[in-house]
């Protein structure tokens, strides 16, 4: 399966997919130390973020969550990518900060297609962005 | 500045406020005149913040434009009162050297309006809630509510996304607020939140609310900034975009809502409850200005304060109204510059059941934990002084 995105931070990375209905707030809701979701019951609360192509609709909180971002990324323990409905400043600046790659306003309904584990490769590109999705390996050539 | 010909602080951020832009459909940017930033209490930012501002500083990052900051965690001459402890101390110092080496001038104040002079009609980007919806509401400059971090960015360069309230058209109101006819005399911190809860996002149009001066305003837009993400409000007889606008929105069809004596029962239930027993009353959220200073102390001049009773403004109010500050200080009142309520660690200070006029800070303290309860600044004085 294949959906077109927004490209806001380039890059191609492929990883486990994690995926979070609910909005993040990185500042206060996620720990910096270990990437672990803190905020009280938050759908990914308990669970890490660390190395996972981290799927949620939109960045929420304190605008100092781009630092947190910024902190995840410095201790090993930040997403590989991150896919949204819709990016706003917390996210774009934290990824921007870090190089992590951003993608945003998927073509088709993600939460519908992708489930957690699943592989997902994100391949940000300047003009054009799109989410491959796979339950087993990639077969498809890039 | 894209290109990386002006530096590499310069170049990255470039990067982010264009990017910030595409995203929320600017079509370019706009210069601005000012910025003031938020986020500057070592409590809040921690070393992810730290470690953030030592980056921009290695990249030799300069403010293009005249910048201010918000309080820190504590008073710089009161520390070791506040229970401070050597750590917190110096990593809240670093975080302020950092700004400091970029340029910024360190008010410590989330009143930048009441420091520095800006102008109706000024572009500026501003990242405190409360001064953003003054700057608006008030003076009429235009500022949409940033973020600390995309704040930085827009001083270094000296240009924000030429978007949203910068923008006359999205400057117009798209909502009527009605306060319905309540017979007792309401806070107008309480309307502020009900209204903030209620309306949420937008340009709200208060046509039949009175203040009685312009410090109620403050505390009205200060709860307005904490309950919604609206940046502007306009007041009947206040706000200068009114005047302007004023045949564009005549022809406006507007949504009403209207805000009940259960709209304002509800809001009350949100942040405040009754408390008996308090360890102290806390007033200045947002920083008070001089002429509240002098209005508490106009009260208090010929009473006694028989309860602890804690003030928070800038360190420039402090030092230009010396006297009063002495004579209130030799009646017991306690008052810190360089910080607040909601930033500091007032738990160190003994404080846990407090009595605030501040809805802003009743909801940022109530999410800290605190058990807190709302009233008016005029009650506050009386039940202070015995009365």
């Amino acid at each position: 399966m294949k959906i077109k995105a927004r490209t806001i931070v380039e890059g191609q990375v492929e990883g486990k997919a994690l995926i979070s209905k609910d909005p993040i707030s990185f500042y206060g809701g996620v720990d910096p130390e270990t990437g672990i979701v803190r905020e009280k019951g938050h759908s990914l609360e308990g669970v890490s973020i660390a190395n996972k192509i981290l799927i949620f609709p939109y960045g929420k909180g304190s605008t100092v969550g781009s630092y947190v971002i910024l902190a995840l990324a410095k201790n090993n323990v930040a997403p590989k990518a991150i896919i949204n409905l819709e990016s706003e400043p917390i996210i774009i600046i934290g990824c921007i900060l870090t190089g992590i790659p951003l993608v945003d306003r998927p073509e088709k309904n993600i939460f519908d297609i992708v489930k957690d584990d699943d592989n997902v490769k994100v391949i940000a590109r300047k003009d054009s962005a799109y989410i491959l999705v796979s339950r087993d390996k990639f077969r498809e050539k890039l | 500045m894209l290109s990386g010909n002006m530096g590499e602080a310069v170049q990255l951020a470039a990067r982010i406020v264009v990017k910030i832009g595409d995203v929320l459909g600017a079509e370019r940017l706009v210069t601005i005149e000012d910025a003031h930033i938020s986020g500057i209490s070592f409590k809040n930012i921690g070393d992810s913040g730290l470690e953030f501002l030592m980056m921009l500083v290695e990249k030799n990052a300069k403010f293009k434009v005249p910048t201010t900051i918000n309080p820190a965690g504590f008073d710089f001459k009161k520390w070791s009162k506040m229970k401070i402890d050597s750590y917190f101390l110096e990593k809240q110092k670093r975080v302020i050297d950092c700004l400091v080496k970029m340029g910024a001038k360190p008010i410590l104040s989330c009143t930048p309006y009441e420091v520095k002079r800006i102008k109706y009609g000024q572009h500026i980007a501003w990242s405190e809630s409360n001064a953003v919806l003054y700057a608006n509401s008030v003076i009429g400059a235009r500022t949409n509510r940033e973020g600390g971090p995309l704040a930085i960015f827009e001083a270094i360069i000296g240009r924000a996304p030429y978007t949203g309230l910068h923008l006359n058209e999205n400057r117009l109101p798209n909502v009527l607020v009605q306060i319905s006819d309540i017979k007792e005399k309401v806070s107008p911190a309480l309307v502020g939140y009900a209204l903030g809860m209620i309306v949420k996002k937008g340009v709200p149009y208060v046509k039949n609310f009175y203040f009685k001066d312009l410090n109620e305003v403050k505390l009205f837009l200060a709860a307005v900034g904490a309950s919604s993400s609206i940046g502007l409000v306009l007041l009947e007889g206040i706000s200068p975009d009114l005047l302007r606008n004023r045949r564009r929105i005549r022809k406006i069809k507007l949504n009403k809502v209207e805000i009940t004596k259960d709209d304002l029962e509800n809001a009350y239930s949100k942040i405040s409850r009754e408390l008996t027993n308090v360890d102290a009353f806390l007033l200045g959220c947002p920083h008070l200005s001089a002429e509240e200073l002098e209005k508490i102390h106009g009260f208090l001049r010929k009473r006694n304060v028989e309860k602890r009773l804690i003030l928070f403004t800038s360190r420039q109010v402090i030092e230009e109204n010396s006297k009063i500050v002495e004579e209130l200080e030799n009646k017991g009142v306690e008052i810190y510059g360089d910080t607040c309520m909601v930033v500091s660690d007032i738990r160190k200070m003994g404080i846990k059941r407090l009595i605030l006029d501040s809805a802003k800070a009743a909801y940022y303290l109530t999410a800290q934990g605190y058990e807190v309860s709302l009233l008016d600044r005029e009650e506050i004085l009386r039940i202070i002084s015995g009365e």
